[in-house]
């Protein structure tokens, strides 16, 4: 059997999206505590930094490429560990903990984002004075529509953060029942329909 | 291929996705190395059944152009670094949002337990304890007092108006109030005997010719 050979992706994130390894999981720990007994922040941006690509990566999928909203997500989301640090118990790695604190806090701030909207959208009834995307985002978009990265965003949401979870940031089952707080077989299940549904857009484009 | 049990597309693709379950997608270098994960009976269905082959050729290979493409779509996004978040936590505004009352008492409370059990050499430690000992006792004293003296006053009320009612009760102003009640009555009977006398005069005296006047 012929199976097409693929080029080995770049460096580039790879690490990050590796699995968390049982000696990444103690420097994390290490990082917690020195940063809790001290209070350097630079212990508290080191740790982040471990685990921001994966995080951004989330906040994308979530908020479907919309730059301000995921800056402010971001922004709330450090702010929020920055906050509760000083309650995690260390009994879980701290890569799910931070996934699942940054997933909550994102569909929260989805929430009332789109609560807002509304709001807003019921008031002004202007729809042509709505702001145009700047010319450096419009090439961005375009450059984008004919890209895997554009057949993934036709996905649902929940489909979105599964396959995300799962087949790009490595996550096992197990953390990602932990995550979604959902049995292990429902995680499985839902992302088996997840992947059937990307392999048949993908298919559809080709 | 004689003999083996032929599997359905449904079991291959099922089987396919156990394995993605099982492996790091990303961490997989080509798509072979996936392969060699699945039962034989699985690449021999491949081998023949185009959709399955490209089914699995698609879920094998996209996970890392996916992040490729999903990690540049974000840097040109999100270009402040942590470090301006981090900053931006330090703006006023931030700070104060921090010290909210609900954080303010954990806050103090937890400041209190780091400097009691805190690392400090011996003299310094037993005088955080003398001091911290010596406002517990202040502290108990003064709620002891405060019910002390409650207690007091409450007493000194009640026996008062013991006294007073006892004064009220005495035995010679009852017994003047029961011949006031005599007197009384007396009075009210001859009243009522002149009414009666009265009115017998009335209905003697009167005659029809008087009526007619």
């Amino acid at each position: 059997m012929r199976v097409r050979k693929r080029n080995k992706p770049a460096v580039h994130g790879r690490k990050a999206a590796a699995g968390a390894l049982p000696n990444e999981e103690s420097e994390d720990f290490i990082l917690i505590r020195r940063f809790l007994r001290t209070g350097d922040p630079r212990e508290f941006r080191t740790l982040v930094e471990r685990h921001l690509p994966s995080i951004r990566r989330l906040l994308y999928t979530l908020f479907n490429g919309q730059r301000e909203e995921m800056e402010d997500a971001e922004q709330e989301i450090v702010l929020s560990l920055f906050q509760r640090l000083k309650d995690f118990q260390f009994r879980s790695s701290f890569r799910t903990y931070f996934y699942r604190l940054a997933r909550n806090r994102g569909i929260d701030f989805l929430r009332k984002k789109r609560s807002q909207d509304r709001t807003v959208a019921r008031l002004r009834l202007d729809l042509w004075n709505r702001e145009l995307p700047g010319p450096e985002e419009q090439v961005v978009h375009r450059e984008e529509t004919e890209t895997l990265l554009a057949v993934f965003q036709t996905l649902p949401s929940k489909d979105r953060q599964l396959i995300l979870m799962k087949d790009v940031d490595g996550f096992t089952l197990d953390e990602m029942a932990d995550i979604l707080d959902v049995p292990i077989g429902t995680v499985k299940s839902r992302l088996h329909r997840a992947r059937e549904k990307l392999a048949k857009h993908i298919r559809g484009r080709r | 291929m004689k003999g083996r049990k032929r599997i359905s597309c449904k079991e291959c693709r099922a089987g396919m996705q156990d394995i993605f379950d099982r492996v790091n997608l990303v961490s997989a270098t080509d798509s072979e190395s996936i392969l060699k994960f699945m039962p034989r009976e699985f690449a021999e269905h491949l081998e023949q059944c185009n959709e399955c082959r490209e089914f699995f050729e698609t879920l094998a290979d996209f996970a890392p152009a996916l992040l490729e493409q999903l990690d540049q779509a974000v840097h040109d996004r999100l270009t402040p670094e942590l470090a301006v978040i981090l900053d931006r936590q330090r703006q006023p505004a931030v700070q104060q949002e921090r010290n909210r009352a609900g954080q303010v008492i954990p806050a103090a409370i937890g400041k209190t337990v780091r400097w009691l059990f805190g690392p400090a050499r011996r003299p310094v430690a037993a005088l955080r304890w003398a001091s911290l000992s010596l406002a517990g006792l202040l502290l108990v004293s003064g709620i002891g007092f405060r019910v002390y003296t409650s207690f007091r006053t409450n007493r000194t009320i009640e026996q008062e108006v013991d006294r007073i009612i006892e004064q009220i009760y005495q035995e010679p102003l009852l017994a003047g109030i029961e011949t006031a009640l005599i007197r009384t009555r007396a009075d009210i009977s001859d009243y009522v005997e002149d009414l009666s006398k009265a009115n017998d005069r009335w209905l003697e005296e009167i005659t029809p010719e008087s009526l007619l006047d």
